[in-house]
């Protein structure tokens, strides 16, 4: 099968340019980087506790949900507008790849930058997680780690889509930053808009909020992501990132794990099987 | 069989209709030009041909493997080299033909090929680094890779300094000889005049002309004959020779005479003429019509109507 070449033969590419480098530094930096300035200042204050492992744990997460999606973005959104714009598309595909064999490798040369830049950051988080930190769970750390990674290649999905479907650099870069933007940005707002919208006024942020709003909050992948670290390292308590179910609120079943674990399954399979349909029918010359 | 077969193909860029309609075929075993001016739709056949863009309506298919549905199998028995490649700057040149070597799984060897195409030396060099030049030969020696039947070779002498046009000839003749079909995409005549078997001209989307070289010379057939006389021809003479069945056209300047005829009669009785004028006949010289005078033909209409209709002539020479 051919998309081993591509996978084999992108990554060699990615690997040499500066992008690849530094999606690969990034993700070293938010993880190791942070477990390490931790390491630092236990060591430089003696005779203090160490902090919780969940805490850490809980950190690291946090901060991923905000930057993870970006830099996997990145690292995935020239993988076929580059080859079109630059032209290199003409022995990508015309070579005998076929556009599923093409856009498969690129999918997982891509998912494979992201994913081990990412575990080898992990070791480091590991290796001061279970070294200094205190009261460590290994079972939580590697569904943290697995959910991680998951997360990250669904956003690699997104990059991939997108670079696939549109038709110029430009109109791919205003494409993950749009992605950014809806996720992080907009999704609130729809929420408080159809509050707003079916709410009388003055009630509208009044609890419980109807159980629409919890489904289509936790349908965003990154609130998602950040539920689910939320359950694994703070006993699913309050997290500032996320609407926090109150009273009546905690019985929707959109607020409950399996709705976010399912959501970014659907997100992490669907996102690039979209991106490939409209690939395979496109003109890419 | 065919190796490639066009079948009423029509191609749609939202306004603009890049191919219209186009028919034709290229036996097996063939070199056949593919000439045409800039923009006349070459490269849209081509990229239709290897699946990169879809037809509006029509079909190709190559080696009776449908190119909308078969691309694959097409790809698996041609090798390409495309106007407008980009090389992976990162990457080697050898790497970039072991890469061609490892998709179509054959057993060639990146260096043997790189020779073959004369820059050995530029095996271990980055791609983005090399020369216009060297990377052409780098993307020729990649479309030899397996073999290939068919070889699709849009503008190959694009780069190549005159040494290069030479050896891409000998390549082309060689891979011809082995079996190769050859589909020899150009708008540069010498070079496709030098090589080709048979040639078709597309315009506007539209194939004008198609045959042998020969063929379409005699087509033409209207040569012309350059005579050096020593004094400028007087009125009456050129009348004359105007006068006689098969000649197209006169000129004069003060030393020669430039008859277009049709026919060796023709041609004779002119030269006889000019001869018992007494203008100091000195010599002559005949050329038969280039492929170059066959493409400005087919492409911008017999010179006489371009003359007479001066709209024609200016948007032949805005376009040139």
């Amino acid at each position: 099968m051919t998309w081993q070449t591509v996978l084999n033969d992108d990554l060699l590419g990615v690997r040499r340019s500066r992008l690849g480098q530094g999606v690969a530094a990034t993700m070293f930096v938010f993880t190791a980087g942070i477990a390490i300035l931790v390491a630092l200042a236990h060591y430089s204050t003696p005779g203090g506790e160490a902090p919780p492992f969940d805490t850490i744990m809980l950190l690291i997460g946090s901060l991923l949900s905000l930057i993870l999606p970006f830099i996997a973005m990145l690292g995935s959104y020239g993988a076929i507008i580059q080859e079109r714009e630059s032209g290199s598309v003409r022995f990508l595909l015309g070579l005998p790849n076929s556009r599923f064999e093409a856009y498969l490798g690129k999918y997982l040369s891509r998912s494979v930058l992201l994913t081990v830049a990412t575990a080898v950051g992990f070791v480091v988080v590991a290796a001061v997680g279970f070294g200094v930190l205190r009261e460590p769970d290994v079972v939580n750390f590697l569904l943290f780690v697995l959910l991680t990674l998951g997360f990250g290649v669904l956003f690699v999905g997104f990059g991939l889509a997108l670079s696939a479907a549109l038709d110029s650099e430009t109109q791919v870069t205003t494409g993950i930053i749009s992605t950014y933007v809806l996720f992080r940005g907009v999704w609130p707002v729809l929420q408080w808009g159809g509050l707003w919208l079916t709410r009388s006024e003055g009630e509208q942020s009044v609890r419980p909020y109807p159980e629409w709003y919890f489904y289509l909050g936790r349908l965003d992948p990154m609130n998602a992501y950040v539920k689910l670290v939320n359950v694994l390292f703070n006993d699913d308590q309050f997290h500032p990132l996320i609407t926090n179910p109150q009273a009546a609120e905690v019985d929707y079943l959109a607020v409950g794990e399996w709705y976010s674990l399912a959501t970014l399954v659907v997100w992490l399979v669907v996102v690039p099987i979209v991106g490939y349909l409209v690939f395979d029918r496109k003109d890419v010359l | 069989m065919s190796a490639i077969e066009i079948r009423n193909l029509t191609k749609r860029f939202s306004t603009v209709t890049a191919l219209d309609d186009l028919s034709f075929s290229v036996p097996e075993g063939e070199i056949f030009g593919f000439l045409g001016p800039n923009g006349a739709g070459k490269s849209t056949t081509i990229n239709m041909l290897l699946g990169f863009t879809q037809p509006t309506a029509g079909s190709a298919s190559v080696f009776g493997y449908d190119a909308q549905t078969e691309s694959k199998r097409i790809r698996e028995r041609t090798g390409a080299l495309l106007e407008g490649y980009g090389v992976y700057e990162r990457i080697t040149a050898r790497e970039h033909v072991a890469r061609a070597i490892r998709v179509k799984d054959t057993d060639d060897d990146p260096d043997d090929i790189l020779a073959r195409v004369g820059i050995p030396e530029a095996a271990d060099r980055k791609a983005g680094g090399l020369s216009k030049g060297m990377r052409q030969r780098m993307a020729i020696g990649m479309a030899l890779v397996g073999d290939p039947d068919l070889l699709v070779l849009d503008e190959p002498s694009t780069g190549l300094d005159p040494n290069g046009t030479r050896e891409l000839r000998d390549v082309i003749r060689e891979e011809n000889r082995r079996g190769a079909t050859v589909f020899f995409s150009s708008h540069l005549i010498d070079q496709v005049e030098a090589v080709c078997d048979r040639v078709g001209i597309l315009k506007d989307g539209q194939m004008v002309t198609e045959g042998s070289v020969t063929d379409l010379r005699a087509q033409l057939d209207a040569a012309t004959v350059t005579v050096k006389v020593e004094e400028a021809a007087p009125g009456p003479l050129l009348g004359d020779l105007r006068e006689i069945h098969g000649v197209e056209e006169v000129e004069a300047t003060d030393n020669q005479i430039l008859v277009s005829a049709r026919g060796g009669d023709a041609k004779l009785q002119a030269l006889n003429r000019i001869e018992r004028a007494g203008v100091g006949f000195a010599d002559f010289t005949t050329d038969d019509p280039s492929l170059e005078e066959i493409f400005e033909v087919a492409t911008l209409g017999p010179r006489e109507d371009r003359r007479r209709d001066p709209a024609v002539e200016a948007t032949a020479e805005g376009d040139a």
